[in-house]
């Protein structure tokens, strides 16, 4: 027995005393930095969730990026739009070559849009809806033409997104099976078919990915050799790897941890805005939801500066419309809206309702909406309206969401690409993603935002938003709860990174 | 022998075959749509209709079911509707890191539990059956997260003895892929850094997701070595002069083994299926959470292919165990079971 | 008290003396050996008899130092084994004493041998440790012995587990393996009570012509009178933690000087009072945490007097070699 206890006693001091085989520190041309992994897909086609798109950003050039909030041509050299807004007329810059060596051309960028279009995955739809597989035609070997289905001023900030991403044609297709337009190769890796500043080397599943310069990237070269993205799923977990040095960066960290971490001295807290805003919807098919009064009540019934500081702890923004920081017609104060329960008592009454109603309200279960649930709740009780609390999981909530069996519910919308028309057409068009489910509808909004929609001149556009937003803010069925922001906290030795909410994972300036 | 095995076999196939009728109809009847929460409220109708085309789901279940099953005769667990590779795939990807997690667990659970219970049993009432006792009670009941963070507060946040999260240091290159096991793999390839560091990421997920096993093990052993202590056997080993550790460890512990073998298969279970947690707050890249997003977002044939081969794996885990017994007790006669 | 006995010091292989153990359980004190004196000379045959719970097994588990500490123990007496007293040996050196110079065999066969483990193990395992011998000599001493107890095809028996074998073979294997290191002291614990009643008279048969064999002597603890008369030389008879009466055999047939000796013998069927009703002693078995004052006998006593209830009789020789406790004889 005392033998047995010895050896293990012996072997625990060999275990911890050699501690850390390889817990070295972290090399200078090496970035770690740790996130939540929901990867499904790492194919820009298929990719549609947070960590695979923003990690295929680096991987995946596109024919034009955001950069300070502006849409502006990468890829593409200079671009022309017809007069009616219906004919784009993209040219390509002519020294830009995969990680393979072939050229990035026009065909390159034909196949990948096709690609994206004709396999039809999950964000697919944002191009399919502007135009069509066949619209994309070939000029020369550097000129491209697209036809759009209707004039989408917005075209190049659709570009911008993942799917949109070029591949090499010639790689991807040496690796099809089954007419699957290499789609299972492409999953876990790019070879030599990356066109940006990384390319994907390893995606071991759940632990991390694996980025390795691109040297053949035709750009600005990003300073890090590798970037390893590791999925460290508790935040609790992050913070503890990143005061130890373990890690450079993090992206998963939570409100409740922004006081201990910004006390840190050895850390660099950024809190950036994110495309994304929680709303609280009003189903206007339901009693007494089609009230206009009552639906202003709702509005002034909630307490969203106290959840802004009580739930996130100040990390995030009010909103009253439905764009969002910084997009083209974002209004700071709009002055339509705010907290005053008097005022919506009064509403109340004014609306027949002196005593109140009963209502269901519906969310998505996880921890952070049952706080905002419960947040909610509470304050529409403080009028007199009595909620009935449901929370489910993302799938029958979606289901029951389509078929507008919801009467309040509360979810997120995040942005697919960095332009006004991807929250306004949504919540605000009587054919938008969520408007459509709440059944409200509005000619004159419908006739505005497709107005909108093909507006070039940037300061005429921003007007017309200005209005619309305004007009769904008044009237709309959603009171916008507010917008979040991303908590990104690097190790002071990481320098030079710059926070560009569409593109969080660029690290092309970072360096050690 | 070979009549029993027979039989054991021809039942792991039905209650397979039970399982996954079960496992279908559940996650089909389910209120929700796999395609829509993949597009998380967006799309159109007709990507949407494409979608549930492309993925069989226009179809009514038993056709579903059908489809299914043909595909299973043939090894082919179907796609998976999230990660859109084939769920064999992701299995081989993420079953082997849960695999030996609960592996590592169990064994560990039985190199801590089995001392505990017989030192606690013939230590009875002493400070060490006491302690042993507490450290049971605290198994029982602490919540695994808070166990889980607390062992890395201490073990690597404080004394730096152990790695927090993953299965192997960034910049150490995992074994060759022979098994998956990351600590098999090193040793057949002799790779010992590798072995090194796996073994030292292991050990507190380990601990962490065994720590419940451990208690009941070592309360099993303890209340089983008790009464085998008490029986006239151990008093004629006494009569004839054998020395205690002899009867304690080999005379007295092959008796009160069998009954401990039994919770030990069954731990083996519930740490296969319960290793979300844990593998949550290490970042373990098992199949915990693989099946939590797959369930979430409905991806019946991600769901479906967890669920039958974590039963498969249990199954012959138990049947190993059933084939100790034998080991451990010899009255025990394989062929006269029904 | 004074002289127990004549013989010549030599000739003891065993002397007990006023051996007192107790059990502390929750309920309280078990007194479960008051007094308990007695000798065993080399070569002989003492009986204990006594109804169950009177203290029998208990003496024998004391000799040996197996008594189960906690809840209990040997709280004062000596236990003279070849003039050395084993109370005050360690746990080390009785495990070298039990089972190679004092063995015991126990009530059930079935009970006492290791479910889990072939006989053949159990037997050889006993040998190595007290003979130091190699597995192969140990295997042949053990057939030797399997042969010896009367087992048939000892090599076969060797691999059988303890459930495959019948009552009366598990015996005989418990007695090989308790003669295997030839014991100068046997201590049988009704080693017959749990067989059918026609292997009983065979293992008898075989326990005292082993003995014979091996002249070790021999502690023989049963509730039937009819087995002492064939197999002791003595007899003691206890009652309630106490030794009653000590006396030669053929003595105490003829003239038991305890009343319970005397209710005993009473109750034993003979031939010739046929057709006379048993006489059984009446009342049971006393409670040993408060047992009764002064003789712990009286309260089931025919010849109660009122000293009986106060005073603790003393022990009384009625010559040098027969002893009772009872007021009655002053």
């Amino acid at each position: 027995m005392k033998k047995i206890l010895i050896l293990l006693l012996l072997m625990s001091v060999f275990v911890f005393n050699t501690a850390f085989v390889g817990a070295a520190a972290i090399p200078d041309d090496v970035l770690v930095v740790a996130d939540n992994f929901d990867a499904a897909s790492l194919d820009p086609a298929v990719a549609y969730e947070f960590t695979s798109c923003n990690t295929i950003q680096n991987v995946y050039d596109n024919l034009f990026v955001i950069d300070e909030g502006e849409v502006v041509p990468h890829l593409a050299e200079s671009y022309q739009i017809s007069e009616d807004g219906l004919k784009w007329t993209i040219k390509l810059r002519e020294d830009a070559e995969f990680a393979s060596g072939n050229p990035i051309n026009a065909e390159a960028v034909q196949f990948s849009l096709q690609r994206s279009m004709e396999m039809g995955k999950g964000p697919s739809w944002m191009l399919n809806e502007v135009m069509s597989p066949e619209s994309i035609t070939v000029v020369d070997e550097y000129t491209l033409e697209i036809g759009l289905k209707f004039p989408a001023s917005y075209f190049a900030s659709v570009l911008s997104n993942t799917c949109a991403g070029i591949v090499d044609p010639e790689v991807v297709m040496a690796h099809e099976e089954d007419g699957d337009w290499g789609e299972g190769w492409l999953n876990g890796q790019s070879g030599e078919a990356a066109s940006g500043p990384y390319k994907l080397v390893t995606w071991n599943r759940g632990d991390s990915i694996v980025l390795e310069r691109n040297e053949n990237y035709w750009g600005e070269k990003p300073n890090f050799r590798q970037v390893i993205i590791k999925n460290v799923s508790e935040s609790v977990t992050q913070k503890m790897m990143l005061e130890n040095g373990d890690i450079d960066m993090a992206y998963k960290l939570t409100p409740d941890q922004l006081a201990d971490l910004e006390a840190n001295e050895d850390l660099n807290v950024i809190k950036g805005v994110d495309l994304r805003a929680y709303y609280l919807g009003m189903n206007v098919s339901k009693e007494p939801l089609n009230n206009l009064k009552v639906r202003q009540a709702i509005k002034h019934a909630i307490d969203y500066n106290a959840m802004i500081e009580h739930l996130v702890r100040g990390a995030g923004n009010k909103l009253e419309g439905a764009i969002v920081k910084p997009l083209l017609g974002y209004q700071e104060d709009m002055g339509v809206y705010e907290y005053n329960p008097e005022k919506a008592k009064q509403l109340l009454a004014e609306a027949g309702y002196p005593d109140g109603f009963d209502i269901e309200l519906t969310g998505i279960s996880s921890t952070m909406w049952k706080q905002v649930i419960s947040s909610v709740q509470n304050d529409l009780s403080a009028v007199g309206i009595n909620a009935e609390v449901r929370q489910l999981n993302a799938a029958a909530f979606y289901e029951l969401f389509r078929n507008q069996q919801l009467e309040l519910m509360l979810s997120g919308w995040g942005s697919d690409y960095p332009d006004p028309h991807n929250f306004i057409h949504p919540f605000g068009h009587s054919e938008g993603s969520l408007t459509q489910r709440v059944a409200y509808s509005s000619k004159e909004l419908d006739d505005l935002i497709e107005e909108a929609a093909e507006i070039n001149d940037p300061e005429k556009r921003k007007e017309l938003y200005h209005k619309i937003d305004r007009m769904l803010a008044e009237e709309g069925p959603w009171a916008m709860l507010y917008q979040p922001q991303n908590i990104v906290v690097l190790r002071n030795e990481v320098k030079g990174y710059e926070y560009n909410p569409v593109r969080i994972f660029d690290f092309t300036s970072a360096y050690k | 022998m070979k009549v029993f095995l027979l039989k054991r076999l021809f039942y792991t196939v039905l209650m397979l075959i039970g399982i996954s009728i079960i496992t279908f109809t559940l996650s089909h009847v389910v209120p929700g749509d796999p395609v829509l929460t993949m597009l998380g409220g967006r799309g159109t109708d007709e990507q949407i209709e494409k979608m549930r085309e492309d993925l069989g789901l226009n179809k009514p279940i038993h056709e579903q079911y059908f489809i299914y099953m043909k595909g299973l005769i043939n090894f082919d667990l179907g796609e998976s509707i999230r990660t859109k590779r084939d769920v064999t795939a992701d299995l081989k990807n993420f079953f082997p890191a849960t695999f030996e997690l609960s592996t590592f667990a169990i064994i560990l659970s039985i190199i801590l539990g089995i001392p505990l219970g017989i030192l606690s049993a013939v230590k009875k009432d002493s400070w060490l059956d006491q302690g042993a006792r507490i450290f049971s009670l605290l198994g029982v009941s602490m919540p695994v997260f808070w166990l889980g963070l607390l062992l890395m507060a201490l073990f690597y946040n404080h004394l730096h003895f152990l790695p927090s999260s993953g299965r192997i240091a960034m910049f150490i290159m995992p074994p060759r892929d022979i098994t998956g096991l990351y600590l098999v793999d090193s040793l057949i390839t002799g790779n010992f850094d590798a072995f090194w560091s796996s073994l030292q990421h292991i050990i507190l997920p380990a601990f962490c997701l065994g720590y419940l096993s451990t208690a009941q093990i070592a309360r099993m052993m303890r209340s089983s070595m008790l009464e085998v202590m008490n029986q006239d056997y151990i008093r004629s080993s006494y009569s004839f002069g054998l020395s205690e550790k002899l009867i304690i460890f080999k005379l007295a512990f092959k008796n009160a083994f069998i009954p401990t073998l039994t919770i030990i298969g069954l731990s083996y279970g519930s740490l296969l299926s319960g290793a979300v947690l844990t593998e949550t707050i290490f970042s373990w890249p098992g199949i915990g959470r693989y099946v939590v997003e797959s369930m979430l977002f409905l991806d019946f044939p991600a769901v479906m292919g967890v669920t039958l081969l974590i039963a498969l794996v249990y199954s012959l885990a138990n049947l190993f165990v059933d084939l100790l017994y034998g080991f451990f007790d010899p009255r025990i006669k394989y062929d006269e079971i029904n | 008290m004074e002289k127990e006995n004549n013989l010549d010091e030599n000739e003891i292989l065993l002397e007990v003396k006023n051996l007192k153990t107790s059990f502390f359980t929750y309920e309280g004190e078990v007194k479960a050996l008051e007094d308990v004196s007695f000798v065993v000379n080399k070569g002989e045959t003492l009986g204990l008899v006594g109804e169950t719970g009177s203290g029998k097994s208990v003496t024998a588990l004391s000799i040996m130092k197996l008594i189960p500490d906690p809840p209990g123990k040997i709280l004062s007496g000596e236990i003279n084994f070849n003039g050395e007293n084993l109370i005050k040996k360690t746990e080390k050196e009785m495990q070298d004493i039990r089972g190679n110079q004092i063995s015991m065999i126990f009530q059930d066969p079935m009970n006492s041998l290791n479910p889990v483990f072939d006989v053949g193990t159990q037997i050889k395992q006993v040998i190595k440790k007290h003979q130091r011998k190699s597995s192969r000599m140990a295997k042949k001493i053990a057939l030797e012995m399997f042969k010896k107890v009367g087992l048939p095809d000892p090599e076969h028996i060797m691999g059988k587990y303890p459930h495959e074998l019948s009552g009366g073979m598990q015996q005989r294997v418990m007695i090989a393996t308790a003669l295997s290191c030839h014991p100068q002291l046997l201590i049988a614990d009704e080693p017959t009570t749990a067989l059918d009643v026609t292997i009983q008279a065979q293992i008898l048969k075989l326990i005292k012509n082993l003995r014979d064999e091996m002249s070790s002597s021999m502690l023989l603890i049963t509730h039937d009178l009819g087995v002492v008369a064939r197999v002791c030389d003595r007899v003691a008879v206890m009652y309630a933690g106490n030794i009653v009466e000590y006396a030669p055999v053929k003595k105490l047939f003829k003239n038991p000087s305890h009343p319970y000796t005397e209710g005993l013998l009473k109750a034993i069927p003979r031939r010739e009072s046929r057709g006379e009703k048993l006489k059984i002693i009446k009342g049971k078995v006393p409670n040993l945490i408060t047992p009764p004052s002064g003789c712990r006998f009286h309260p089931r006593c025919e010849y109660k007097m009122d000293v009986c209830s106060s005073t603790i009789p003393p022990r009384k020789y009625i010559d040098e070699n027969h002893y009772v406790k009872c007021h009655l004889q002053f």
